[in-house]
């Protein structure tokens, strides 16, 4: 019928770019955060981020609607030539790889620690990329779908969770806002732009879409959401913890799960059943990593897309041994920030302006004389 | 620089990798071959099992003899020769003995025929035409007369159940249907049975079965079209729709697949079903079947097609999605509040059925400290003496379960309950006593296997069931981990699968308004004012009035 199509819906469109955003950021960044601003301004920054994170989106939507149903890695040859278009497609998808393993290796280093004390962490990573080349082979609508199933149900998970952490709230500890000034707000930037990487995938994603004249629909919505959980998420840690202990957890959203207790329901530990739930979220994100990558490799070299994405299972395997330790996992993820500021706003808008200066812009009518 | 070349020197990272990418190529080219073995077509002969060679004279004779010649000399074929009314034309009655209403054959057929008064009717004895005309038009009173040249299909006619005649003069053969044989009376469901509905099931005879659909509608829309299944055995097969509101592109699947279906002999909707579905290494239905009437007419009027065999009352209903597994025709008789929680009650078992033995492993294994306390203190002192780790307990336990299960249904009644009392002792009383298992471990799995007898679909529940043991080796290997990574799975086979087109997750990933009025919950009829958009109907419309 109908959904054999190989596009993708409007609202499965706003699933997928949500959980690109939602993954292991929301334990990463209490902690990065507090270590930079220092203030109980986290929400601020985080704010802050999510709105400049909308312009780039924004950016991003304007350059792919120039270029309909063309992915990234089609449209910047055509915009500045091939050379410095193959190179940026490369760094794309080494980047996207990046984000990826850093996924799976943050889910397998939490797993352990959690929940599977002896197991090795290459079993626990091993068996996540097994369960996801059984999605990835067959294509972006299972994806989409897959998605678009789970990833309401991991978010409310994710909010009652939080909302449970109300009992430990402190209004005190969100006070005072802006007491030191603007600078520690604007020092939390960084921290904010590791954990909304994510919006460059938009770059590919909007050539698949049914209607992608919704795509500025797409990335209000799709970024309000994960934005507001980042909110919500702050929020109640800096009131449950206090900036100065936040500073001082690996993990402050776990910290504040473990803070708070409640009797004679079923489960009293809540953190492991949580991660439990969030390792969906954080598999989510993964898929749609390998899924870009390997969709950029097919369209640069002759192999098909399935053969790609299993190629690739070897480099993300890799790549996400490479970090020793956590320090070195916090390394990279502040590497993948800068990257991501890079091809979420540099590339884009550098690109916008050169496709606007040299006046190139495909249309439908154009594609059929072509 | 030097970590980095120790890092790749390391011969575990590059096993690992070989490992992670080798064995998902291998098990997809394993799959992939598993596949094609269902596509691959094998060439075989033409078989003719009715002789074509042999054609229709006007001579009695030669005709009888060569009918005798495809039919063999069975002891159930009665042929009988007699003269026609007054004249000394010689004719033929044959027919099936047993198939056919021996009364209606004396009174509307023979007995016309033997007395018989040409003369008022001006036949013409020298003419074929006229004969035939005197017969059809002024003597028989049967409504369904055929008259055919072709010899297959007078073979085919008389075995199931016509009458034929058989005229000197004539090289035709009339096809007189006053087919009577015994069949079952209609009566309630045994396999989905309801507290309030229709107590009413489908029967093993095709032709009851559309009459019971006809009766329930006076659309004129209601289209029965018809097919031969069986090289061999040439079973009539009939699918409904509703000609106005099924999906073009759905009607044509359904009936491109059943045409491509090549096989000898159907002997129960269930060959049908296996031979159409979509994914045959799924361990999903995919196509939904049922004997219930008034289910069936829901579905077609929802724009689905109704697939109907003859000689069994089960009907298949395409496509088919998860949730339709999970919903009983009693969701819609009854009110909508304590129905709609019921439903909600069907989802929980589900889950329930697959994943609590597992999540039980997982606990005690694995995370002792996320249950409280107390009760990881009381799991541990029931514990105390058996000596078996938690996944061997369970096994034991599931499979002397699904033995009792099975035992039941294969046994005659009374001896049933022996079997159910016996299991009960032995499961609830002994086995603990003996130290053999725990208690909660008992509790764990009768809670288990009653969620798993919920589902009111039969094969949804099997499904169900056998992912139970899935489940738990997962949980045995990695704990909360594997159970996830198991949920994962689960989910990216039903995303990945599809029914006729349809996938099987919808309409849990269609989100539209209308079809999530009718998955989790059922809400008031009123608000359901379309039909369900999943199935792409032609005409949407179910209540004009807002």
């Amino acid at each position: 019928m109908k959904l054999g199509t190989n596009q993708i819906t409007t609202t499965q469109m706003i699933a997928l770019l949500s959980s690109a955003l939602i993954a292991v950021g929301i334990f990463t960044l209490p902690r990065n955060l507090a270590l930079k601003v220092g203030t109980p301004d986290l929400w601020i920054s985080t704010l802050i981020g999510g709105i400049f994170s909308y312009i780039t989106c924004l950016i991003i939507v304007s350059l792919c609607l120039r270029f309909k149903q063309l992915t990234f890695f089609q449209f910047n040859k055509l915009i500045v030539g091939k050379w410095i278009g193959t190179l940026l497609s490369v760094g794309f998808i080494g980047y996207a790889l990046m984000i990826g393993s850093f996924e799976i290796r943050s889910m397998g280093e939490l797993t352990q620690f959690y929940l599977l004390e002896e197991t090795p962490i290459t079993v626990i990573v091993i068996s996540m990329y097994w369960v996801a080349i059984y999605l990835l082979t067959s294509g972006i609508n299972p994806i989409a779908r897959l998605i678009e199933m789970l990833t309401p149900l991991t978010i409310c998970i994710f909010v009652i969770v939080i909302l449970l952490g109300l009992e430990v709230f402190e209004l005190d500890n969100l006070r005072p806002v802006l007491g030191l000034g603007i600078t520690p707000v604007l020092k939390g930037l960084t921290p904010t732009f590791l954990t909304f990487s994510g919006t460059e995938f938009l770059l590919v994603f909007i050539a698949m879409m049914q209607k992608p004249k919704e795509a500025k629909k797409v990335a209000l919505i799709g970024l309000a959401i994960p934005v507001s959980i980042y909110i919500l998420a702050v929020v109640v840690i800096t009131g449950g913890l206090s900036v100065e202990r936040m500073k001082h957890q690996k993990w402050p959203t776990f910290a504040l799960i473990q803070e708070y207790e409640y009797r004679g329901v079923l489960f009293e530990r809540f953190e492991s059943l949580f991660l439990v739930v969030w390792l969906i979220q954080m598999f989510l994100t993964y898929v749609v990593c390998h899924y870009v990558a390997a969709k950029g490799v097919a369209t640069l070299t002759r192999l098909s897309y399935k053969k790609a994405s299993y190629m690739l299972l070897a480099a993300v395997y890799f790549i996400c041994l490479i970090p020793s330790d956590l320090n070195q996992l916090e390394k990279m993820g502040t590497l993948i920030g800068w990257t991501s500021f890079a091809f979420s706003f540099l590339v884009p808008a550098l690109l916008l302006l050169i496709a606007w200066m040299r006046g190139l812009k495909l249309d439908d009518e154009q594609r059929s004389s072509a | 620089m030097g970590r980095i070349i120790e890092f790749l020197a390391r011969t575990d990272v590059w096993l690992g990798t070989i490992v992670v990418v080798l064995v998902p190529v291998l098990s997809a080219l394993l799959f992939k071959k598993l596949k094609e073995l269902r596509r691959k077509t094998n060439v075989r002969p033409k078989q003719h099992f009715i002789p074509s060679n042999i054609v229709l004279t006007e001579k009695l004779t030669s005709n009888v003899k060569s009918i005798k010649a495809i039919v063999g000399d069975s002891s159930d074929i009665i042929f009988r020769q007699f003269k026609l009314g007054n004249d000394n034309r010689s004719c033929s009655i044959v027919h099936i003995d047993g198939l056919v209403d021996a009364q209606q054959l004396q009174q509307a057929v023979l007995h016309p025929l033997l007395h018989g008064k040409q003369a008022k009717s001006r036949l013409n004895l020298f003419r074929s035409q006229s004969i035939k005309d005197y017969l059809l038009n002024h003597t028989i009173e049967v409504s369904d007369i055929k008259v055919t040249k072709e010899i297959d299909k007078v073979a085919r006619q008389l075995l199931s159940g016509s009458v034929l005649l058989l005229v000197d003069g004539l090289d035709e053969v009339l096809i007189l249907s006053v087919k009577k044989w015994i069949s079952r009376s209609v009566e309630d469901p045994i396999s989905e049975p309801l507290v309030r509905g229709p107590r009413m099931g489908f029967i093993e005879n095709l032709r009851d079965n559309t009459a019971i659909l006809r009766r329930m509608t006076t659309d004129p829309n209601l289209t029965f079209t018809d097919f031969e299944v069986g090289e061999r055995t040439k079973k009539q097969l009939t699918i409904a729709y509703i000609r106005d509101i099924a999906n073009d592109e759905l009607l044509t699947e359904v009936k491109r697949r059943i045409e491509d279906l090549d096989i000898d002999h159907a002997a129960e909707s269930g060959y049908i079903e296996q031979l159409i579905e979509d994914d045959y290494l799924s361990i999903f239905p995919q196509v939904q079947s049922t004997e219930r009437p008034d289910r069936v007419m829901a579905a077609i009027l929802e724009g689905r097609v109704a697939i109907m065999l003859d000689g069994t009352p089960y009907v298949l209903i395409a496509p088919a999605t998860f949730s339709v597994m999970l919903q009983s025709p009693e969701d819609y008789y009854e009110r909508w509040i304590p129905m709609s929680l019921i439903r909600v009650l069907r989802y929980i078992a589900a889950l329930l059925s697959v994943f609590l033995p597992s999540f039980y492993i997982a606990f005690v294994s694995f995370h002792q400290g996320l249950i409280p306390t107390d009760l990881a203190l009381a799991i541990a002192g029931t514990r105390v003496g058996v000596p078996f780790p938690t996944i061997i307990e369970a096994l034991l336990m599931e499979v002397s379960i699904e033995l009792l299960r099975e035992a039941g249904v294969r046994l005659p009644k009374p001896v049933g309950q022996t079997v159910g009392l016996v299991g009960a002792l032995i499961i609830g009383e002994a086995a603990v006593q003996a130290g053999l298992v725990s208690p909660i471990m008992v509790i764990v799995v009768s809670a288990t296997a009653i969620s798993s007898f919920v589902s009111p679909q039969y094969n949804a529940g099997i499904a169900l069931r056998s992912l139970r043991f899935l489940s738990m080796f997962s949980a045995a290997l990695l704990g909360l981990y594997g159970i996830s990574l198991f949920f994962l799975a689960l989910c990216i086979h039903a995303v990945k699968l599809k029914s006729f087109g349809l996938p099987y997750v919808t309409p849990g990933t269609l989100y539209s308004k209308e079809d999530w009025k009718d998955f989790f919950l059922r809400l008031p009829l009123f608000t359901m004012r379309k039909r369900p958009a999943e199935y792409y109907p032609k005409d949407q419309v179910r209540r004009k009035k807002k």
